[in-house]
């Protein structure tokens, strides 16, 4: 019982964010649809695309949008894991840098004070 | 079971999820190398690790919301408010990569209107959850180093260590 009230708190919580983000969408005038008949169809007299060549809109290619169809690229993931491999070794290393700034401070004090004195 | 046996067996199983939860989305995340249908499925279907991973972690989320602006350390502040930001961002992911579906949501014989904002939004929300990810992942590395020091790397060691000692016995028996 616990468990399906936590979860239902989580499903609530993004219910809320997907609400705030249609909201937001729909009052912008983004996230509308095309209307069936504004919609360029294959054979339209654009050279069987979808699209006026002005009108292209990003990540248009000939057949559809560019998700995973304009070439296969077996080990892309590589790609985001060196990013993720380079923000966790620029955080940690600055992270491990103020903490030794910290103890060297912490050490500093002692050592200044007993010169004052 | 005792308080510490739970522990032990609460960090396996937060970690099994978190690595199944990591390279499930770095695979998903490249839908030029899976396809777009494996993409969408894998994708939905982490939705079901990412709410087990929230259920494990719960009590720290409690006591942080309970405690944000009383804590008296920044740190906790600011993991707090970037996981805030990873929720928010792979809420965005999934909502519009629902609305521009092309296997799981046509699987279901349903079809929704072409939109192109929902498609730059989506892009853009899987761009911010590589670096959310990241900045997750480095805010949680002595945690992730101290678990797999103990559950993977010691037992492993053990593991070799025991295959070398019982390799040794024999040679050691052969040669007498």
């Amino acid at each position: 019982m616990k468990m399906i009230g936590r979860i239902a708190i989580i499903l609530l919580a993004a219910a809320v964010v997907v609400g705030a983000t249609w909201a937001l969408t729909r009052n912008t005038g983004r996230g509308q649809a095309i209307p069936a008949e504004t919609q360029f169809r294959p054979g339209d007299g654009f050279g069987g695309e979808e699209f006026a060549p002005h009108q292209r809109p990003e990540g248009w290619r000939e057949g559809g949008f560019e998700r995973g169809r304009d070439g296969f690229r077996p080990f892309g993931w590589i790609k985001n894991i060196g990013l993720i491999a380079m923000i966790v070794a620029v955080v940690v290393l600055f992270e491990r840098f103020l903490d030794r700034k910290r103890v060297n401070h912490a050490v500093a004090i002692p050592s200044d004070e007993a010169q004052t004195d | 079971m005792s308080a510490f046996t739970k522990t032990n067996n609460n960090t396996k199983t937060k970690l099994a999820i978190d690595i199944l939860i990591f390279f499930g989305f770095l695979i998903a995340m490249d839908p030029r190398s899976t396809g777009v249908a494996l993409h969408e499925w894998l994708t939905v279907a982490s939705m079901a690790a990412i709410i087990t991973h929230l259920l494990l972690n719960w009590d720290w989320i409690v006591q942080l919301t309970k405690r944000f602006f009383t804590l008296p350390v920044l740190r906790p502040r600011i993991n707090y408010a970037l996981n805030l930001l990873l929720f928010i961002d792979l809420v965005l992911i999934m909502y519009t990569g629902i609305m521009i579906s092309e296997s799981f949501v046509p699987f279901f014989g349903l079809s929704l209107p072409m939109d192109f904002s929902m498609r730059r939004l989506h892009d853009t929300t899987a761009n911010i959850f590589v670096l959310l990810l990241g900045l997750h992942t480095a805010l949680h590395w002595d945690w992730i180093l101290n678990a797999f020091r103990r559950y993977v790397f010691g037992p492993l060691g053990r593991a070799l260590g025991a295959k070398r000692a019982s390799q040794g016995n024999v040679v050691e028996k052969q040669e007498a």
